[in-house]
């Protein structure tokens, strides 16, 4: 199975950064291609094209850990032109797309900063376990 | 009456249109307005120069390249290292790529549907009712490559989309041999999409429709643009040159002294300022010989520019620019295109000169100072201005990117589209989407423009009579 997880977030706006320290910390510790992306939409849809499964960590407006469906990753898109969805949508047509599992970290101070929020930070090695779990979900299920 | 498009779809950052009607239902007025995140200049403050390149172009998820390589531009004065050759061709390449990525995007994906697609219902205006029409071949190739040219900033600038190899005097990587095989045929490949998206476009150029389009809105303003020694357009390096409304050179300034040419007015219902020529002045929201606004972008450079410096796109601006000056605004897109089949071109020029894989590619800084970068993000002129303390870090630093530059145009260009089709009271979709087409055009970036940092989209808020007629909210 081929999977990849992406860290989104902007590392210059507080707890919207959340994504990208997930993934610098979970690099190397799970069996998946990990990168880091600034730009949702279009950009990371064609980033996570022709994989089996893919895990997108990102901040969103609210509170917890929560996972959500590719439909509902429009809100946590920052900056751009076609949401998550619509181009995941777009790109089906042409090229194989991946599963897509959506964690959502819930965000306590988003704005012109550098630094996690303590709360969030906290968060940090839950959402890893979770990414971990999901991980090993989807290879039983190709193994199932 | 007053009709708002917020926020605006299909585009960058957020913003809002608002449109006033008079008595009779007809536009009197319309303005775009950007909300806008304050203090990044001063977020900047203090911190060191050379993570400069890296901070900004967070600004944008859309034109990190152009911030990435102004700020390396800017720092490259500061620290009085001009990169060599190697470097320089280095970072040309990599901008090329972005130039053709981003011009992709919005030929197909965002602004170039208005163009390919026409008045539609608002179900088929996007990419998938594009390959309806014209196939699902053209989606892959588009889908390929983007993907081609991100590959190729990716190779160079060491990530994709938001490279971090410009560094003050040159890049921190070279360029491999395999590498420049790599982008050689890929570059090569570019070429031939290019060509075959000018085909395409071309279609729609010949129609009785295209001179519609072309009727929703002209501006007689002063263009501005990069060029090399011989006039020719040059997105990363040159002198910056202003033209007037008749296509006569103005100016011919070198980067390092364009703030001593524009003057930035303010306006209280906009938080993006309004950038014009000081030395022709402020008049408002007018064009003409008189005013000072001016344009830039794909439009503001090839009316600026004498000539393209690779043989097909040459021809092609030939035939464009044929009878002098274009100051309709769909004439972006013609002119994007050019500059589409141009990068390709120069990608695969620069990819074959042997100078891309030498091994200088550093100047070592010396003492700090102050700097100005400019460069021609995709959108237009971005200018990165930093003054530097003896211990490198930022004093001061400020930001006048494409958008803000051309904020009066696109003022200007909202509301002669929307006196063209608002009439009566009568607004629909397809009526506030040719008002919106006239915004595209442009390819704007709000996010940019206010240092937003985020969130899109863009209302359209319709006035009459003193209250809200009608409220039409987009999501992309």
């Amino acid at each position: 199975m081929h999977s990849i997880v992406v860290g989104v977030g902007n590392p210059i706006m507080g707890d919207d950064a959340v994504g990208l320290e997930i993934a610098r910390r979970i690099k190397g510790r799970v069996n998946a291609d990990v990168k880091m992306a600034v730009a949702g939409g279009l950009e990371l849809a064609e980033m996570i094209a022709e994989y089996d499964v893919a895990i997108i960590v990102d901040a969103f407006h609210g509170e917890g850990i929560e996972e959500m469906e590719v439909d509902e990753y429009e809100e946590t898109v920052p900056n751009h032109d076609i949401s998550f969805p619509s181009a995941y949508h777009i790109l089906s047509r042409y090229v194989k797309m991946p599963r897509v599992r959506i964690l959502g970290i819930g965000m306590k101070d988003f704005r012109l900063k550098e630094g996690l929020s303590k709360e969030v930070a906290a968060a940090i090695p839950e959402a890893m376990k979770r990414i971990e779990k999901i991980l090993e979900e989807e290879n039983e299920l190709v193994i199932g | 009456m007053k009709v708002s498009i917020d926020p605006i779809t299909r585009l960058e950052g957020h913003g809002k249109i608002d449109i006033f009607l008079d008595e009779k239902g007809n536009v009197e007025r319309a303005y775009m307005e950007v909300p806008e995140l304050r203090g990044f200049e001063m977020f900047c403050r203090g911190r060191k120069a050379e993570d400069m390149p890296i901070i900004t172009s967070r600004i944008c998820g859309v034109c990190p390249e152009a911030h990435h390589m102004a700020a390396a531009k800017a720092l490259d004065m500061a620290f009085a290292a001009p990169p060599p050759e190697t470097a320089r061709k280095i970072r040309e390449l990599l901008y090329n790529a972005y130039i053709f990525y981003d011009h992709a995007l919005h030929l197909y994906y965002l602004g170039g549907i208005d163009v390919l697609m026409g008045d539609v219902p608002k179900e088929e205006r996007n990419v998938i009712g594009l390959i309806r029409k014209f196939g699902l071949e053209i989606g892959k190739e588009v889908i390929k490559h983007r993907r081609y040219a991100m590959e190729i900033v990716k190779m160079l600038g060491g990530r994709e989309i938001h490279p971090v190899t410009a560094i003050p005097g040159g890049v921190s990587k070279p360029v491999s041999e395999e590498e420049r095989e790599e982008i050689v045929k890929k570059a090569k490949s570019c070429i031939e999409f290019a060509k075959k998206s000018m085909e395409i476009f071309k279609g729609v150029f010949d129609t009785e429709r295209w001179n519609e389009m072309l009727g929703l809105d002209a501006l007689h303003t002063y263009y501005m643009g990069l060029v090399d020694s011989k006039n020719r357009v040059n997105y990363y390096d040159g002198d910056v040159r202003v033209v007037s409304p008749e296509g006569k050179e103005v100016y011919k300034i070198k980067p390092e002294g364009i703030l001593d040419y524009i003057e930035e007015h303010v306006e209280e219902w906009s938080y993006v300022k309004f950038p014009y020529l000081k030395e022709i002045g402020w008049k408002g929201l007018v064009d003409g010989k008189d005013s000072g606004i001016y344009r830039v972008g794909p439009l503001g450079r090839i009316n600026a520019a004498d000539g393209m410096n690779t043989r097909l796109a040459h021809k092609e601006f030939e035939e464009f620019r044929g009878n002098g000056v274009v100051h309709e605004t769909f004439g972006y897109y013609n002119a994007r295109l050019i500059e589409l089949l141009n990068a390709a071109e120069r990608m695969y020029e620069l990819a074959n000169d042997d100078a891309i894989v030498g091994g200088d590619i550093r100047a070592m800084p010396s003492e700090p100072g102050e700097g100005i970068g400019v460069i021609e993000a995709a959108r237009g002129v971005l200018i990165h201005h930093y003054k530097l303390d003896r211990n490198g870090l930022v004093e001061e630093a400020n930001l006048i990117v494409a958008t803000t530059n051309n904020n009066a145009a696109i003022n200007m260009s909202v509301a002669n589209a929307a006196r063209k089709v608002i009439k009566r009271g009568k607004v629909d979709d397809i009526l506030l989407n040719k008002v919106e087409s006239a915004f595209r055009c442009y390819d704007p970036c709000l996010a940019c423009a206010s240092h937003a940092l985020g969130e899109t989209p863009l209302v359209a808020n319709i006035y009459w009579k003193n209250k809200l007629y009608r409220r039409l909210k987009k999501n992309a």
